[in-house]
């Protein structure tokens, strides 16, 4: 009857690992529900083409319409000054070249400045990225 | 049958109790008072990529840059106000590129605008990321995230364009002027 051998205690407290279990399934519950969507969301965006011609897209419509308000702001001090408004074919010659050469930097910059962006994600981050194209 | 069973018994240990306890009401705290301003925050990054929100950029980098150029468009201004001498005075040659520096401008804060937006992902990213595995950080990610990423995105670019831009333009005025007094010494003799 005697002779038991000494009692032995678990190494963990057993309500205490539980509530600890607990705590980790909620907050691993919680990362899926609201960040893991967003870790897709850029992928996504890292993926889509979309984003480019946006940008291209975007690089035009800016230079159309930057050319067209100087150009607007250029024929009303010519008019002020009792000039005609209109453009001479010289004038239309220069500002259909500048123009041109304008949207092209401006679509060529977008199209770089994306794909660098892409890479600049895929390889770990823009915080960095940005520290480095503003040094 | 004396022996018994030769599993462990249960040990009931206080402080780990009390420790798994606290964290328990930490993750309470942290539901109640930062989730909410991650959902903010959350939806505030959905809506950085909209159509108005680089409308806006593009105006404020216009803004701002006829504001840092205001001798630009005062030359344009003067070298138009020459009367009939406005062709040979470069006017337009200077309308033309100031309309240049401004499309490129917009056209970075654009970009810029993109850039915030696939930060403010990254950031949320980084956020739930500490949630994960450092619990209540994270709050200053959302901070620095918000006013870094303005900063970076638009005032820094658009600096760092501007002086690129300066120094294009010194080069460009310069080389006018020589050409312009190389035309000057010919039409004198």
């Amino acid at each position: 009857m005697g002779g038991s051998s000494p009692k032995t205690y678990e190494s963990f407290d057993r309500v205490a690992a539980q509530e600890r279990a607990d705590l980790a399934r909620s907050e691993w519950d919680d990362y899926k529900t609201r960040f893991a969507p967003w870790e897709d969301r850029l992928i996504a965006f890292n993926k889509d083409p979309g984003v480019e011609e946006r940008a291209v897209e975007s690089a035009r419509a800016g230079a159309h319409n930057q050319f067209a308000v100087g150009v607007g702001e250029y024929r009303r001090n010519k008019m002020r000054l009792g000039e005609s408004g209109l453009l001479d074919e010289g004038e239309k010659r220069g500002l259909a070249l500048a123009k041109v050469k304008a949207s092209v930097q401006a679509v060529n910059d977008a199209r770089a400045y994306t794909e660098d962006r892409r890479e600049k994600i895929t390889s770990g981050g823009l915080g960095t990225a940005a520290a480095r194209r503003n040094a | 049958m004396g022996g018994g069973s030769k599993d462990p018994a249960p040990k009931v240990h206080p402080e780990e109790r009390e420790l798994a306890k606290i964290a328990k009401e930490q993750w309470a705290e942290y539901k109640s008072k930062y989730v909410p301003l991650e959902n903010e925050w959350m939806n505030e990054v959905a809506g950085y990529d909209s159509a108005q929100s680089h409308e806006r950029a593009r105006n404020l980098s216009i803004a701002e840059f006829q504001h840092a150029n205001p001798n630009r468009f005062a030359e344009m201004r003067d070298s138009v106000g020459a009367g009939n001498a406005y062709k040979g005075s470069g006017g337009f040659g200077e309308a033309l590129k100031t309309m240049d520096n401004a499309t490129q401008v917009s056209n970075k804060a654009s970009l810029g605008v993109t850039d915030r937006y696939a930060r403010g992902i990254e950031s949320v990213i980084g956020i739930g990321q500490g949630v994960a595995t450092e619990g209540l950080m994270g709050l200053g990610d959302v901070a620095e995230s918000a006013v870094q990423g303005r900063i970076d995105n638009l005032k820094n670019r658009y600096e760092w364009e501007q002086g690129k831009r300066a120094m294009g333009g010194a080069f460009v005025g310069g080389a006018s002027r020589y050409g312009l007094s190389k035309f000057t010494d010919k039409g004198d003799k």
